[in-house]
């Protein structure tokens, strides 16, 4: 580290009991495709998680109002007619300019924040390793990306929980819990298994079942990508602190014999 | 003097084994990591490596698009809209990681891709050099293997 430098970039971490929020490169493109998948998503992605959660309640609670979901269903299978019929104008319009939105200031937010990586990277700002209070304890470990991603793809929320960010993680158990039980999904699964289509098609509420998607998958891919990239600080983290302690300069290394 | 020589991947292991070696009053040593140089790419990374390659985005961003429009289309179709979202967000997995492997080797003709880093090829991110008397080398030795070296050397 070049010590004339004066310290200002941000930090590569920061530690909480509920939450780890790091710096790491990401693909602009792809932040703003999970905007479009999910208004919130891209922010999530980023560490912008107040945004993001805002966004994404938004998203919930005007979709369910105007019957988006189930109008998109009507125009998938051609029925145009319909889907007209179920739109509900009132607060209609007050969606595309919150949703356009959210996918540009991900995708810019991101933009910038790969360049304060790249300066963190250069300066080797600060990483944090442990965070430990009255409330508990949070450190940099080593996680495996493949049970981050299994875990997740058997209860939503379970790769938060093991990247140890709580608060995430509680907040999509909850809208897990809310769209299977208002989406009948679990019931519409037991006639698929019992081979009942038609009853099975019956039972399920469109409106509800569509949002599962889109977070579903939201929340494998976050909880696999993010794990790997708690696992490159980590090794970041122990490189710098074996720099700093075991680099003596009058260490000298023998040139005799292999012994063994 | 004879020196011991050890490589070790980033792990907890490490730390732990360096504090072993320091509380039995062995403390001159020097730790060397090492900058990882890929000439090998892994669609799905493990615990200890990750090469910076992403082949996941496409395929969720696949997998959104096709289960979303599978599953409206699926209240009209005989198998329902579960099962037909199901079949969306395979299929779009699939065909975007097989997408993004695709341009990976147009890209890199020279690189070997695989579907899980091989084990055995965990030759160290760490070399740890340690300075000893001879008598001393059984304990440095056992501290090291038990704290999961993967490679041990001595020279005198």
């Amino acid at each position: 580290m070049a010590s004339g430098l004066k310290q200002r970039a941000l930090p590569r971490d920061y530690l909480s009991i509920s939450e780890s929020t790091i710096l790491h490169l990401r693909k602009p493109y792809i932040i703003a495709w999970w905007s479009v998948a999910f208004p919130g998503f891209g922010h999530i992605l980023l560490g912008q998680y107040f945004r993001g959660m805002g966004l994404i309640v938004w998203e919930i609670l005007i979709n369910l109002h105007s019957k988006i979901n189930t109008a998109m269903v009507y125009s998938f299978t051609g029925n145009i007619q319909m889907a007209n019929d179920t739109l509900n104008p009132r607060l209609l319009l007050l969606y595309i300019p919150v949703y356009l939105f959210g996918i540009w200031d991900s995708y810019r937010g991101s933009v910038e924040l790969n360049k304060e990586y790249k300066i963190s990277e250069i300066k080797q700002t600060p990483i944090t390793k442990y965070k430990m209070n009255s409330k508990g304890i949070n450190f940099l470990d080593k996680r495996s990306p493949v049970f981050a991603f299994i875990w997740a793809l058997f209860i939503p929320s379970l790769g938060q929980f093991y990247q140890q960010r709580i608060l995430a993680s509680f907040f999509t158990l909850l809208w897990t819990v809310i769209f299977i039980y208002f989406s009948n999904f679990l019931e519409g699964f037991i006639y698929l298994l019992q081979g009942d289509f038609a009853r099975s098609t019956e039972v399920i509420n469109i409106q509800w079942l569509l949002f599962i998607p889109s977070f579903y998958f939201f929340t494998v891919y976050q909880s696999y990508t993010e794990t790997v990239e708690l696992n490159k600080l980590f090794d970041k983290e122990q490189a710098a602190y074996l720099e700093k302690n075991f680099q003596s300069s009058d260490f000298k290394i023998n040139k005799g014999r292999l012994v063994e | 003097m004879m020196q011991i020589f050890a490589t070790f991947e980033h792990s907890m292991y490490l730390e732990v084994g360096i504090s072993e070696l320091q509380k039995n009053g062995i403390t001159d040593i020097f730790a060397v990591p090492l900058k990882r140089v890929n000439n090998e790419a892994a669609v799905f990374d493990s615990l200890t490596r990750s090469d910076g390659r992403s082949f996941l985005d496409s395929g969720f961003a696949l997998a959104v698009i096709l289960s979303t429009i599978f599953a409206s289309k699926g209240f009209e179709w005989e198998l329902g809209a579960i099962y037909w979202g199901l079949i969306g967000a395979g299929s779009g997995l699939l065909i975007g990681t097989l997408f993004e492997v695709l341009v990976f080797k147009m890209k890199n003709k020279d690189k070997k891709l695989r579907l899980f880093k091989k084990s055995n090829q965990n030759i160290g991110e760490v070399i740890l050099i340690i300075k000893c008397e001879p008598k001393d080398d059984k304990l440095i030795s056992d501290i090291l293997k038990k704290n999961l070296a993967v490679g041990l050397a001595k020279v005198n």
